[in-house]
């Protein structure tokens, strides 16, 4: 489950979350690669901001007893290597539980760290047996698989290397496109101005822009509260252990319907009950699974 | 003089059905026809193809075959280092890791300022130049800094599309195979070619187009 500061985190363990994410952008990396989603895939609000929040947020977990991972899954090029190593040390000093990632070559930079699991991002686009046996030659603990695999394909995956633990997304951030694939900037999404309305502070072009460039909406309307809860089971039985919600960034009142809504589908997925929580019929996360290649 | 055969190029990025009618048109050509084979991500599903693909292909003098996901890599490269020693084995531009978005590159120029809403609050969207390290970013494709692991792997070079900044010139990196056009996107595959792609468009002056699954742009004056 997704989370911004440490204030959510008693919130989300009380809704029945069993594991928490975050991303991470503080003013250095900010003056150095402005606010968008350079490290994290996740721009602006959807990251802790200081070391200090960071940490507080590592205690406040560990004091809920609640493992939580950073995420540290956009692409990544030679210079930023020193700032995520720094990172994922100082992670690893506060007590975080774990990294996500999709850098081959950060992961084999970073496992020398003792104390943290490495997830290897829905980003990184895992989709055979060899790519888990890939990741785990460079020191992988789990997958996030993507969306497009059908549950014959995770199985396959899961079978042949069952010494990792294997995640799927379950609700939230649903693409159009191959998310790993995808080299769209992800910008703020900027809606025009009121005529009149006086703004509270200036926001460089670079960091985000109402005219900006978003791919998806181009080819499909996003459809709100895609979710998988109908094939829990199936993914479970396939050898997916860990459902993953999306929505870094978005409200918490929204992660918490969402997360509420699993819950209750855990117990019995239905159509209804969607409708009934969300006010439109259901978006399933994986369309057309069936009939997939 | 005798001149060189071309090279045949087969296969495709992103499309397994290109995948699944490879092996086929692999065995309408001769064993010393140059070869270059581009692999889709290789889910479960198509394991069965690639298996008789990589069979075809040991009867062939010259191949070289391009990988788009990382486990197909990880095969490629035990099969070369057990099987096909001189196999040319490509990192696909699927996994290059470059930033191609079309409008990166307008970031660098003067914009007009711009009132915009930010969730509740009104901003002032202004343009500055963006900075060095982030300019840089946008350059320089994720695969220059792999270059030790991918030499551990027997990758000889990486293939690389279009991107909008001039790429940047990184100190030892691997060969580069150019891709023609730039990579934006993938739509994944729902067994049904009527599902796939969508209408062409300009965006920051570039030409947006789909190759079945594949979205791609060029230089709008290009065609």
């Amino acid at each position: 489950m997704p989370l911004q500061d440490a204030g959510e985190v008693a919130v989300l363990k009380n809704h029945g979350a069993d594991e928490l994410y975050c991303g991470y952008l503080d003013d250095t990396l900010r003056a150095l690669y402005g606010g968008d989603a350079t490290l994290s895939r996740r721009q602006g609000q959807a990251n802790v901001s200081s070391p200090e929040a960071l940490k507080a947020l590592a205690l406040e977990a560990r004091r809920a007893g609640i493992p939580v991972h950073l995420a540290l899954n956009a692409r990544v090029t030679a210079e930023q290597m020193p700032h995520l190593i720094r990172i994922a040390n100082m992670w690893a000093d506060f007590g975080g539980d774990g990294v996500i990632l999709q850098d081959p070559e950060l992961l084999r930079r970073l496992r020398a760290i003792p104390t943290l699991q490495f997830t290897v991002s829905l980003l990184a686009v895992t989709v055979n047996q060899s790519g888990a046996a890939f990741w785990r030659s460079l020191g992988a603990d789990r997958i996030v698989l993507p969306r497009f695999l059908s549950p014959g394909d995770i199985r396959a995956i899961t079978a042949a290397v069952p010494q990792l633990t294997y995640e799927a997304m379950v609700m939230g951030d649903q693409c159009l496109f191959v998310d790993g694939f995808c080299r769209s900037v992800h910008a703020e999404n900027f809606a025009p101005a009121a005529p009149g309305e006086t703004p509270s502070r200036v926001v460089c072009t670079y960091h985000t822009s109402g005219n900006a460039y978003h791919l998806c909406r181009d080819y499909a309307e996003p459809r709100p509260d895609p979710c998988a809860a109908c094939l829990l089971s199936e993914l479970a039985d396939s050898g997916v252990s860990i459902g993953k919600l999306g929505g870094r960034g978005m409200p918490l009142e929204m992660r918490l319907r969402w997360l509420d809504f699993l819950r209750e589908a855990l117990r019995s997925p239905s159509p209804a009950r969607y409708r009934e929580s969300f006010g439109h019929d259901c978006n399933c996360y994986y369309p057309g699974r069936e009939d997939a290649q | 003089m005798k001149a060189e055969p071309m090279r045949i190029a087969l296969g495709h990025p992103s499309c397994p059905g290109v995948l699944r009618g490879l092996a086929a048109q692999m065995r309408a050509l001769k064993a010393d026809q140059p070869l270059r084979l581009t692999l889709p991500p290789v889910t479960p599903t198509l394991d069965k193809d690639v298996d008789e693909i990589l069979r075809i292909a040991q009867a062939f003098s010259d191949v070289e075959i391009a990988a788009n996901d990382w486990g197909t890599l990880a095969r490629l490269s035990e099969w070369k280092k057990t099987r096909a020693p001189k196999l040319t084995l490509i990192l696909g531009v699927l996994l290059s890791a470059q930033d191609t978005d079309p409008v990166l590159d307008t970031f660098l120029s003067p914009q007009p300022e711009n009132a915009v809403r930010a969730g509740q609050e009104a901003v002032t969207l202004r343009w500055a130049p963006p900075p060095e390290a982030l300019r840089q970013h946008w350059a320089t494709p994720s695969a220059f800094h792999w270059t030790p692991l991918l030499r551990e792997m027997g990758v000889d070079a990486v293939e690389l599309g279009l991107q909008p900044l001039p790429l940047t010139d990184a100190d030892g990196r691997m060969p580069i195979r150019a891709y023609p056009f730039g990579v934006l996107s993938v739509m994944p595959c729902r067994g049904n070619c009527a599902l796939c792609g969508g209408p062409d468009a300009v965006r920051a002056g570039r030409r947006l187009f789909f190759d079945r699954n594949l979205l791609l742009w060029e230089e709008a004056d290009q065609r």
